[in-house]
């Protein structure tokens, strides 16, 4: 085999090769390629995960925004009613509060009104008994002195001066 | 310093024709001598000269260690390196290197999905291609060092591009064609695997199918010869897978060296890129081919 010896074909060096390249294979594949494979195939799942958790997460977040926002909603709906009934409540405790005073003012007034035309009636009696017994006074005098023209006028004059 | 390299090498056919007369020289002796006569080559002339062969730089008992083992060595390690620093700074959250080892990987499966079309076959045959792939580019760049060539030893070159030796690409192609015929017993099964070689099935088919398509008589003898046939298209493999790579190599190497004796400086650049992208090139052929092969040997012959 002219073509072995020109080119140096040395089984020996063959073998060589081959043990220099299966060390290749067994170092490359054992200490670079598996732990590197196995790290990627690790963080494509870890990833694949966290985005299926993202949207887990991301649907929860909306129900539960869902569920606060109809809450809120219904909170207000019943503040509303609430703040109604209180309203009208108020308004009718004035109403009949109102009411009340009014009827006593006008108790009140009924009764002083009474009260003045009563101490009226007496304090015009009074002045009747007390102008009566006045005149019957002056004209006792005026019987029992005489009348003269100045004494008359005398008189007359002492008596409306004592009767002011 | 191309016309010596002719020269040269026909000088070495001269000496192997000699020998091959004589008959009686075992094969070590005839590559000592060879390698012999290459130094005394070399003590003629200063410039180092390429031969086809790799010269040994020292003789461990019988074993020649020639500069190309001792280049594939230093790849070996190199490769052992890098695979601990990858191994090192493996972590979760990937650095940039780390990042940039998993871009290659990835993209590497995603081009061997292209042949297999099957993710789970590519992930199989990945550590096989890929490492081809590996140990091919760092031997095919190691050669390419500038100044690597002019580190000598009794007046050999320790250094010379490991893939520059038909040993190593005869090595890696004779790896690679078994490897695939071995695959591809695991996955189609030792008698489907046989019938594509030594097609018997056929065969048996005859007396069978005879009285359905009396055409059969004609096809199926014919299926079996294409089936011995199928047995050379394997040893052919090796050779080409063999051939081409040492030979882009090794005339990279002298393209180089011839350049850099003309003009020293500067115009070499240019073929120094075009050799670096060859060294891609080529292991990238090897490594696809290696994978077309264990995917032609891995889908059953039966349509």
């Amino acid at each position: 085999m002219e073509i072995l010896e020109l080119f140096g074909i040395d089984w020996k060096l063959m073998l060589a090769q081959l043990i220099n390249f299966a060390i290749v294979v067994l170092v490359l594949w054992k200490f670079a390629v598996k732990p590197l494979t196995e790290t990627m195939d690790k963080r494509n799942k870890e990833i694949e995960q966290g985005l299926f958790d993202a949207e887990k997460a991301k649907e929860k977040l909306e129900k539960v925004e869902e569920e606060v926002k109809e809450q809120l909603q219904e909170t207000k709906r019943e503040a509303a009613v609430i703040l109604d009934k209180a309203r009208q409540q108020s308004e009718e405790n004035k109403q009949a509060s109102v009411g009340k005073t009014k009827e006593e003012v006008e108790a009140l007034i009924k009764k002083a009104k009474i009260q003045i035309e009563s101490e009226k009636d007496s304090m015009v009696a009074e002045v009747k008994s007390e102008v009566a017994k006045m005149i019957v006074t002056a004209l006792e005098k005026i019987l029992s002195e005489g009348l003269s023209k100045d004494l008359d006028k005398k008189y007359i004059d002492k008596v409306l001066k004592d009767l002011k | 310093m191309n016309a010596e390299a002719t020269n040269h090498s026909d000088q070495q056919n001269s000496h192997i024709m000699d020998s091959s007369e004589n008959g009686e020289t075992t094969e070590h002796e005839t590559t000592h001598e060879l390698g012999h006569a290459a130094e005394s080559h070399d003590e003629e002339h200063a410039e180092h000269e390429h031969t086809l062969f790799a010269e040994p730089v020292f003789h461990v008992g019988e074993f020649n260690i020639t500069n190309s083992l001792l280049t594939s060595w230093l790849a070996v390690f190199l490769i052992i390196i890098l695979s601990f620093v990858i191994r090192a700074k493996n972590s979760r959250l990937p650095s940039k290197f780390q990042s940039f080892i998993e871009l290659v990987i990835n993209g590497a499966l995603d081009m061997m999905d292209l042949v297999t079309g099957d993710r789970e076959k590519s992930k199989k045959v990945f550590p096989i291609v890929f490492s081809i792939f590996i140990f091919i580019l760092i031997n095919n760049w190691l050669g390419l060092i500038p100044g690597i060539g002019s580190l000598t030893y009794n007046g050999t070159a320790i250094f010379r591009g490991g893939t520059a030796d038909l040993n190593t690409t005869l090595a890696l192609g004779l790896f690679s064609v078994v490897a695939a015929n071995v695959f591809g017993v695991m996955i189609v099964g030792g008698w489907n695997y046989l019938n594509k070689f030594v097609n018997i099935k056929a065969l048996l088919d005859i007396p069978k199918k005879i009285t359905k398509e009396p055409t059969i008589v004609l096809v199926n003898p014919i299926n079996f010869f294409v089936g011995l046939i199928e047995i050379v298209s394997e040893v052919a493999k090796v050779a080409s897978l063999s051939f081409r790579l040492f030979g882009n190599v090794f005339a990279g190497e002298v393209l180089i060296a011839s350049i850099t004796a003309l003009v020293a400086y500067l115009v070499p650049l240019p073929f120094m890129f075009l050799e670096i992208i060859v060294g891609i090139v080529q292991a990238l052929i090897f490594a696809v081919l290696t994978l077309v092969y264990f995917t032609i040997a891995s889908t059953s012959h039966d349509h």
